[in-house]
């Protein structure tokens, strides 16, 4: 069992958070588990429902950190997830425990899902409707090493999932001059990484036939979406065929993309996480607040030199063993922007800023100064 | 995590392909899990809005909603007020679990008949099997409320219902709390509650919602435990008993004790 006192991330939100980025990564599999072995059930409400007890269980252990902590390395293991969501499956279908091993090996099942790391022994596990408050031994196949590595692989994840969800939101309240990126960019970004990854930075290099096969992607996310909001169609929007229009991909349009969702990515990772405080790239709430301040830098009679400034030191950030994720001066140096000194202490004057804005005490600052260095190796999820 | 390379226009390789992993499936924010978890915890403005815009999301929510009732805290952020709350407010309206009572009854008698109320039905017994009737008696300054339901079992369980008021630009607020008990025999399906208590203008405006999913007695908590005391003054003597009922069936400390034996001492 792992200790997870002293970790930031066992209160009730990060542990409900935490779960579901799992569950979330894992949708597939569990569907795929539960269609192929119990035909007769609806896999999403199967899937759904064994997700409700989970969080059922977290909300009871509320207020008890340990007890949070061990419930999010149960339901973060592969293993113990799928055998469960299989012994539920199996209540639902009232099969008894003779006819366990004939019908529905669970086994079996979770191979054909992609979960082959179930090694659950099946008397251990307790189906009368309690199979959730169980916890048989031999369910934990991994070290503590191995979990906490695949707690930061699902922070990591989490917090990609909370800033997308953030910068999509600000740009469906209208964009303009807030860091967002529309739908239709990341529609592009996400065809492109399917369809061919980029090789190079400048996306004009693609082929007519990569371009095409990129046009056809966009076009069936955009579908996909389309179907996902049950056919609903903003009137302001315009009609289908000016929709089907605006889904034409040129090279303009890909490399366009590319460099809108790489940069808000950019700029968020930075203001939002490294200049904020721990965990706060994993509540896309702290990440409107954050980039509002930033954004509405430009608007101050002193801000806008240091929105410029941030916003240039922003892909100089990287994560070292040793200082943590920060901006590495080295990277900083423009032969346009003077002496690498000025320009150090211009990121730091404006690091200092916003982070007196944002009411974050212990920025991970280019210097990493004693005034706001608490552990200079604090890294960021992404 | 990135290593030490020179940035690039395009920015962390491995960050975007992370990035285009995470966007490959549904939205961001809009997946089955992330509304699950919306559903029980709270929504964004914005999850909240593109829920409202499509249908599909909506009909996935309403299902979930049956399934597992809007949790209290859903309750407590409809009722703050600020534009979540109100985002809030429609999805539970637009789901069934909040039924706007408004309507004027075809059949309202002039106010100055005496002895004859003036009578407001709201018959949502098609949609949500709930129906509220407010008799108003000007000439006696009292109100009867009765609300009937026709999904809610109370056999052997003490449900409780809320209704909410509703000012201008002010958080809804709960007004009082219905606890349902069987009806007599000819209408075994129904279970309903009744009140009287003095005219209040919030309770005969249309400013008015009931929260027809049923809270069990024992488990209200906040704005609804806070209502209990007057919704226990206002209610007729078989609910009294009711609510006497409820209040035993809890352990000894139970707040929702005091707050029984309180409105059982006090005039509505």
């Amino acid at each position: 069992m792992i200790d997870f006192e002293g970790d930031s991330f066992h209160t009730h939100e990060q542990a409900v958070a935490l779960i579901a980025t799992f569950y979330k990564a894992s949708y597939r599999k569990l569907l795929g588990l539960v269609r192929k072995r119990f035909r007769s059930l609806e896999a999403e409400d199967m899937v759904e429902e064994l997700f409700v007890k989970i969080l059922a269980q977290v909300d009871e252990s509320a207020d008890d950190p340990g007890a949070l902590g061990s419930l999010m390395e149960k339901w973060i293991t592969p293993a113990y997830v799928f055998s469960s969501l299989i012994y539920l499956c199996l209540d639902a279908v009232g099969s008894g425990p003779a006819r366990w091993e004939d019908a529905t090996d669970p086994q079996d099942g979770a191979e054909a899902a992609g979960g082959e790391d179930l090694g659950v022994d099946p008397a251990n596990i307790d189906r009368l409707g309690n199979l959730l408050e169980s916890e048989p031994p031999g369910l934990y196949p991994r070290t503590p090493d191995q979990v906490a590595a695949h707690l930061d692989t699902l922070r990591s994840r989490q917090a990609v999932n909370a800033i997308l969800q953030t910068l999509l939101e600000r740009g469906r309240r209208g964009g303009g001059h807030r860091t967002h990126i529309t739908e239709r960019q990341l529609d592009i970004f996400a065809a492109l990484y399917k369809s061919s990854r980029p090789t190079s930075e400048d996306s004009t290099e693609l082929t007519d036939d990569q371009l095409h096969k990129l046009t056809l992607g966009v076009d069936k996310r955009a579908r996909a979406r389309w179907r996902d909001m049950g056919g609903y169609s903003d009137p302001e929007s315009g009609n289908q065929s000016a929709a089907a229009a605006e889904l034409g991909v040129s090279r303009q349009a890909v490399s366009k993309s590319l460099k809108a969702v790489a940069a808000a990515l950019t700029i968020t990772r930075y203001i939002a996480g490294v200049l904020a405080p721990p965990g706060n790239l994993l509540n896309p709430s702290a990440i409107h607040a954050h980039l509002d301040q930033f954004d509405q830098l430009r608007q101050q009679p002193d801000g806008a030199a240091h929105h410029a400034v941030l916003t240039a030191a922003a892909p100089a950030v990287r994560t070292t063993v040793d200082r943590g994720t920060r901006v590495e001066r080295a990277l900083l140096v423009n032969p346009e922007h003077g002496p690498c000194n000025e320009q150090v202490e211009a990121v730091h004057a404006a690091e200092t800023h916003v982070a007196r804005l944002t009411g974050t005490s212990h920025p991970n600052c280019v210097n990493a100064c004693e005034c706001h260095t608490r552990q200079l190796n604090r890294a960021i999820e992404i | 995590m990135t290593t030490q390379q020179p940035p690039r226009s395009t920015g962390d390789p491995e960050l975007l392909a992370l990035v285009a992993a995470v966007a490959a499936d549904h939205t961001p924010g809009l997946h089955p899990i992330d509304l699950v978890v919306a559903a029980r915890y709270g929504f964004t403005t914005d999850q909240a809005h593109s829920i409202l815009d499509a249908p599909h999301l909506l009909s996935r929510l309403t299902r979930y909603w049956q399934n597992h009732s809007p949790t209290e805290a859903i309750i407590q952020i409809a009722q703050s007020g600020d534009a979540t709350g109100k985002a809030h407010l429609e999805l539970l309206q637009r789901t069934g679990h909040i039924i706007h009572v408004r309507s004027r009854s075809q059949h309202a008698l002039a106010a100055s008949t005496a002895g004859l109320p003036e009578i407001l039905t709201d018959d949502h017994s098609d949609e949500a099997g709930t129906v509220v009737v407010r008799r108003i008696f000007h000439d006696q300054g009292v109100l009867d409320i009765a609300i009937e339901s026709a999904h809610i079992e109370a056999e052997g369980t003490f449900p409780v219902i809320a209704l909410l008021s509703l000012g201008e630009n002010q958080p809804a607020a709960t007004r009082l709390l219905f606890l349902l008990i069987p009806a007599g025999p000819g209408v075994p399906a129904a279970s309903h509650a009744e009140s009287r208590l003095h005219i209040d203008p919030a309770l005969t405006s249309d400013k008015l919602f009931v929260y027809n999913t049923p809270i069990e007695a024992s488990e209200l908590t906040g704005t609804n435990l806070a209502a209990v005391r007057n919704s226990v003054a206002a209610a007729k003597l078989a609910w009294k008993d009711a609510w006497r009922r409820a209040a035993l069936a809890t352990p000894d400390g139970h707040p929702l004790r005091d707050a029984v034996i309180s409105g059982l001492s006090a005039q509505a």
